[in-house]
């Protein structure tokens, strides 16, 4: 389209230009106005065709040209050329050269064009600048013009960080100290309260309690303290980036310990005591929300096994590990002790004589809390298994054993007289209550 | 003049690169301005960081004195404390030392008509437990004792543990007496133990497998 545009403009520019050896019809078409003014000036008499640039004849009277120039068509043809033209040519004259100039309009489109162009190009590269120094200072980590704003803002953090968990590290080490202080205290009143008189247990009692403030003071402060952030954060996740930072702290203080030497043991030790504590939530929450300040010694000591209880430290593991071990002195001593309400002679070294109960071996399993007692009986009646019945039922009354069963009896008669059978019994250890335990009453009277 | 068709084709071009330079403008100029605002906002947080870490200088000082004070103390009323934690609850197997105190302790007990001899002590190797940051050393124990001394023993496993005694801390996981007809027999014993210690695992306190 615009090539065939640009044909017509070449014919509209060049279809002034006059061609003598052409006479067709196209040009004569283009002067048919002409034409037709002469034809009105003869009052259309005369319809003689005037051609361009041929010579050709005009119209025999008078017309507009002969008028102008007082010469014929003729006359004209002869008279001297203009530059370029040729003896024959138009009647208007020399013919004209003409430029291959655009048009005026044509010109002024594309001047406003390639300054569009030159304002879109300005405005991209400065675009493309300002926004490539925005983006290489927030989210790069190129440091060809130094460091960038976002390497500058992340150290500045860190360094909040590391100097913040130092203070955390220095004030734990202080509760920790506080904490052991008080519970060696507390393992003197708790579990060992006859090797203090009155006087000094109230003296530690008051001295507990400027360690509980103590520490509930450091337990109180949080972890963390504001940083700026990039995307909203709670207090919850700051907390927790701090208590991470402390743990991290503390480990890798401890890599670099070297775990055979015994001049680090006490330093490992302490190390491992502040992980856990760091890591030991429930206890400082506990710590940190109790009201020490208490008259009743009661309330105090309990306090003071409940911290144990939480507790990670030494004493506190020491003492979890005390409380869950079996006592089993306590068991073998309840075991003979319920035998003897059974057996009035037991353990007296009368039993080939008179009889009774004899127990062969004892298998005491902590892992699963059972014991099992291998023995035998002898009765002077056939009553053998109403006797071991009644042990049974003596054992299950107590509040250490439940679930005593023997499901087998036997016996036999005795040479001497008598019966005698063999007892396995298995029975598991009690915590708590048990309702068996008020329920069963022997029937065989003694 | 210029024929419409022509005409057309100019201002098209022309409003392309105008849009373009529209387009620019204003997703240049919500982006810049989003940009330009963080960039203030984190060149004032540096700012404010810089002061905020003098600041917590001088709190770690403070808390660096107030914890010499607290450490001197500590060393000083409770001299003996850490010497009997690392007795009780050591930071390894120790099993050499926890044989001494065993050996120490039949020995004291071992009289012409009340006897307690170990036949035999078996140690296995130490592993995880119930409890985090503790380990357990597994070892088993054949005993040839009168009724009086394994009380005694029993009594002796019970008060392991203590800070008045500093004895290692263990307890008995299993044990099996065969028992003789008269009490003035001896016994037979066959018994379990665990010494603990704490779980040292080198840079991190995560339990390792228990046997």
């Amino acid at each position: 389209m615009p090539e065939e545009n640009k044909k017509e403009e070449k014919k509209e520019v060049f279809s002034l230009q006059v061609k003598p050896e052409e006479n067709n019809q196209s040009e004569k078409s283009a002067f048919s106005f002409l034409k037709n003014l002469m034809n009105k000036e003869k009052g259309g008499k005369d319809k003689t065709e005037i051609t361009a640039g041929n010579g050709a004849q005009g119209a025999q009277g008078e017309n507009v040209f002969t008028k102008l120039f007082k010469t014929q068509p003729a006359e004209i043809a002869k008279s001297k050329p203009v530059v370029g033209q040729s003896a024959g040519q138009s009647v208007f004259g020399p013919k004209p050269l003409f430029f291959k100039a655009q048009p005026f309009e044509k010109i002024v489109e594309q001047k406003k064009i390639r300054n569009a162009k030159i304002l879109f190009f300005i405005i991209f590269i400065s675009a493309a600048v300002s926004l490539g120094y925005l983006f290489l200072q927030l989210n790069s980590d190129i440091t060809i013009f130094g460091k960038t704003i976002k390497q500058q803002f992340q150290e500045s953090n860190d360094a909040i960080i590391a100097l913040q968990t130092k203070i955390n590290e220095m004030r734990f080490r202080n509760g920790l100290m506080h904490l052991m202080r008080l519970n060696f205290l507390a393992d003197t009143l708790l579990f060992h309260p006859k090797s203090a008189d009155n006087a000094k247990a109230d003296e530690m009692r008051e001295n507990m309690k400027i360690l509980l403030d103590e520490v509930k003071k450091i337990f109180s402060v949080p972890l963390a303290v504001p940083i700026y952030s990039s995307t909203p954060r709670d207090e919850s996740a700051l907390e927790e980036q701090f208590k991470t930072a402390l743990k991290d702290a503390l480990q890798a203080k401890k890599q670099t310990l070297n775990l055979n030497d015994p001049k680090n043991e006490d330093e490992l030790r302490t190390l491992d005591n502040l992980i856990q504590l760091t890591e030991n939530k429930s206890l400082r929450n506990f710590i940190r929300t109790a009201n020490f300040d208490v008259e009743d010694n009661e309330k105090l000591n309990n306090f003071l096994k409940r911290i144990r209880e939480l507790g990670s430290d030494d004493l506190s593991l020491i003492s979890q590990l005390k409380q869950a071990r079996i006592k089993w002195i306590e068991i073998i001593n309840e075991i003979e002790n319920r035998t003897r309400m059974v057996d009035k002679i037991y353990g007296q070294g009368l039993y080939e004589e008179i009889g009774g109960i004899q127990y062969n071996s004892y298998n005491l399993n902590a892992n699963d809390s059972s014991v099992t007692l291998n023995g035998s009986v002898k009765t002077d009646d056939s009553k053998t298994f109403s006797f071991i019945s009644d042990l049974i039922d003596t054992l299950e009354r107590s509040s250490m054993f439940k679930n005593v069963e023997m499901r087998s009896y036997g016996k036999s008669r005795a040479e001497k007289g008598g019966f005698s059978g063999n007892i396995e019994l298995k029975l598991k250890l009690q915590s708590g209550s048990d309702p068996a335990d008020e329920n069963i009453i022997t029937t065989t009277p003694k | 003049m210029i024929t419409p068709q022509t005409q057309q084709v100019f201002l098209r071009a022309r409003n392309i690169y105008l849009l373009l330079i529209l387009f620019i403008l204003v997703f240049g100029g919500v982006f810049g301005s989003l940009k330009t605002k963080e960039l203030l906002a984190k060149k004032a947080a540096i700012i404010e960081n810089t002061a905020a870490l003098t600041s917590l200088q001088e709190t770690l000082d403070k808390n660096k004195k107030t914890l010499n004070e607290t450490t001197e103390s500590f060393q000083v009323n409770f001299k003996d404390f850490k010497e009997k934690i690392g007795g009780i609850l050591p930071t390894e197997e120790k099993y050499t030392e926890l044989t001494r105190v065993l050996d120490d302790f039949f020995d004291k007990n071992l009289k012409e008509e009340n006897v307690i001899i170990a036949t035999s002590l078996q140690y296995s190797t130490g592993a995880g437990f119930d409890i985090k940051s503790v380990a357990a050393l597994p070892f088993s124990i054949n005993l040839t004792t009168s009724r009086e001394n394994l009380f005694k023993f029993l009594q002796f496993v019970d008060n392991s543990g203590s800070l008045e005694n500093g004895v290692r801390l263990f307890d008995i996981r299993t044990i099996n007496m065969t028992l003789p007809a008269s009490a003035k027999e001896e016994i037979t014993v066959n018994a379990d133990l665990r010494a603990f210690y704490r779980n040292q695992q080198h840079g991190s306190t995560t339990e390792i497998p228990t046997t």
